[in-house]
């Protein structure tokens, strides 16, 4: 699955790395990261402008703050499936917002540079398996926004992408390192409810754990296809 | 002519006190019980909850005013109900509670413990009963122109007494089941008055009624909070924090409601270990392309 069969000038490609890899890398260095570009710029648009907020985010319940209400009409109603997807384009907060696309514009870029299509292909899984995570979460899941998830799938898919396409030992460990760390974080902060992100959050907001653990899942599913199709 | 007598007599007279009582724990824990220890607390969705007064068997009324003769009597029964009745409307029709009933207080034997509220659980099925004990206090001092009490028709139109009425109602929130109390809150009320010595018996019962209802609405809004808390407090999958009872909420196979006991605002929210993170990619990248 790589980006381009075109050969170039990398460092891994000159460093001898496998050629499919190496001409995925080749393709993607120069490459403009328009994919998670376009996918930032319309998150920010989106969290600038409340009524897109209020259209897109994902929410099965009345007004913020009426617990336990909401009633029989909201629940019937129930928010369509797509906005699983849509909230993840959506930030209520400024400083979660920074946060959260600082970290898919630098992971995504950085990988869409080395090979776009994996790059797509674990924003598009991340979204998907995101949204999945939600829509299962639970009856205490009301309300859900944010971009985290996508940010885990294209640091997990990056971190793989290094370890898999370097030459050197040193930065293949450290890479697989970052991986490996990513999944374990995400998984304890699915297993024991604790989180290092909530201080940047609005005091009624809670992280989702799970959506970080369905975006380090998709990153690496995206990664082994993206490896199994090249080997094929 | 004996009120007139007993009024000048009292001319003058310091506080005079009416206090009426109940108590969830006499109730709960009658003397002699051991402590019975909660056990782990599963609450299965939509819950379906009771309503009631700590039994009367301990309630205390006390007053030593001459005047104010039926003042110091309990609460009714149909009082209570009037006020289970406004607790219960405010939160009926929310998707986590499937209903919301007022248990008569003759259904609660006094000193019954958790046996009683076994039956109740039973017979009225209910999963959560939410216990509501009181302590009203009411205070009446007579002020200087209690002179004018002397020209008897004083009494009659001179507002000399200074009432006043102090009401706390606690609410305990406790799964039958497992014995744990789930979170508790309170309303309270505080008001004052005027009145002759001749109404004061009246005017001191319309203010306890009236502070009870004020004290009521104080504790729905409260109960909200506490609900809303206890929500967040659940997601930590414990009663109350480490140590407590384990809190597991699920949903019945028919529920298809939202469970709202908190906000619900999720958020997927990356923090400072994704910037750690990226370091290390970063520091990842810059050994291949060293390498290289």
């Amino acid at each position: 699955m790589t980006a381009s069969p075109s050969a170039g000038a990398s460092p891994d490609a000159a460093a001898g790395a496998a050629p499919g890899v190496a001409s995925g890398v080749a393709s993607g260095i120069a490459r403009w990261p328009w994919i998670v570009a376009t996918f930032v710029a319309c998150a920010t648009a989106i969290s600038l402008w409340p009524e897109a907020r209020a259209a897109l985010v994902y929410d099965r319940g009345g007004p913020p703050g009426s617990i336990a209400g909401g009633g029989a009409g909201a629940v019937a109603a129930g928010p369509a499936v797509w906005r699983a997807l849509s909230s993840q384009l959506v930030h209520d907060a400024s400083g979660m917002a920074a946060i959260d696309l600082g970290v898919v514009l630098l992971a995504g870029a950085f990988l869409e540079r080395r090979d776009r299509v994996l790059a797509a292909a674990a924003l598009v899984l991340g979204m998907l398996f995101v949204a999945l995570a939600v829509l299962v979460a639970g009856p205490q899941l009301v309300r859900y926004e944010g971009a985290s998830g996508v940010g885990a799938a294209l640091f997990t898919a990056a971190a793989l992408h290094v370890a898999f396409t370097t030459t050197s030992r040193g930065a293949r460990a450290l890479a697989l390192a970052a991986a490996a760390v990513a999944l374990a974080k995400a998984a304890v902060e699915q297993w024991s409810g604790w989180t290092w992100a909530d201080a940047h959050l609005p005091p009624d907001v809670r992280v989702l754990p799970a959506a970080h653990l369905a975006g380090s899942l998709a990153g690496i599913v995206a990664t082994l296809a993206w490896r199994a199709r090249w080997r094929s | 002519m004996a009120t007139l007598l007993a009024v000048a007599l009292c001319g003058g007279c310091g506080s005079i006190q009416v206090r009426k009582t109940t108590n969830v724990l006499d109730y709960l824990y009658p003397e002699g019980t051991p402590a019975i220890p909660a056990r782990d607390v599963t609450l299965t969705l939509p819950l379906r909850v009771g309503l009631a007064f700590a039994p009367a068997g301990r309630e205390r009324t006390s007053s030593s005013n001459v005047f104010l003769a039926g003042a110091d009597s309990p609460v009714t029964e149909m009082h209570k109900q009037v006020l289970l009745q406004r607790i219960a409307d405010a939160f009926r029709g929310r998707d986590s509670i499937a209903s919301v009933d007022p248990i008569p207080s003759a259904y609660l034997q006094a000193g019954g413990s958790f046996a009683n509220l076994d039956q109740i659980a039973a017979s009225m099925g209910v999963d959560v009963v939410v216990l509501l004990s009181y302590d009203q206090a009411q205070f009446n001092e007579t002020s200087d122109w209690s002179l004018t009490y002397w020209t008897i028709v004083g009494a009659y139109i001179v507002e000399g007494e200074n009432n006043q009425t102090q009401t706390f109602l606690d609410a305990a929130v406790y799964d039958i089941k497992s014995r744990a109390l789930l979170f508790r809150t309170a309303g309270s009320d505080v008001r004052g008055g005027e009145s002759t010595p001749i109404e004061t018996a009246e005017a001191l019962r319309k203010a306890s009624e009236d502070s009870l209802l004020a004290a009521t609405d104080d504790l729905i809004t409260k109960l909200d909070a506490a609900l809303k808390e206890f929500g967040r407090q659940a997601v930590g999958g414990t009663v109350h924090g480490q140590g407590t009872p384990a809190l597991d909420i699920k949903p019945s196979s028919e529920y298809h409601g939202v469970a709202r006991f908190e906000g619900g605002r999720y958020a997927g929210a990356a923090g400072l270990g994704e910037l750690v993170l990226l370091g290390l990619l970063a520091a990842a990248a810059w050994m291949t392309r060293r390498a290289a």
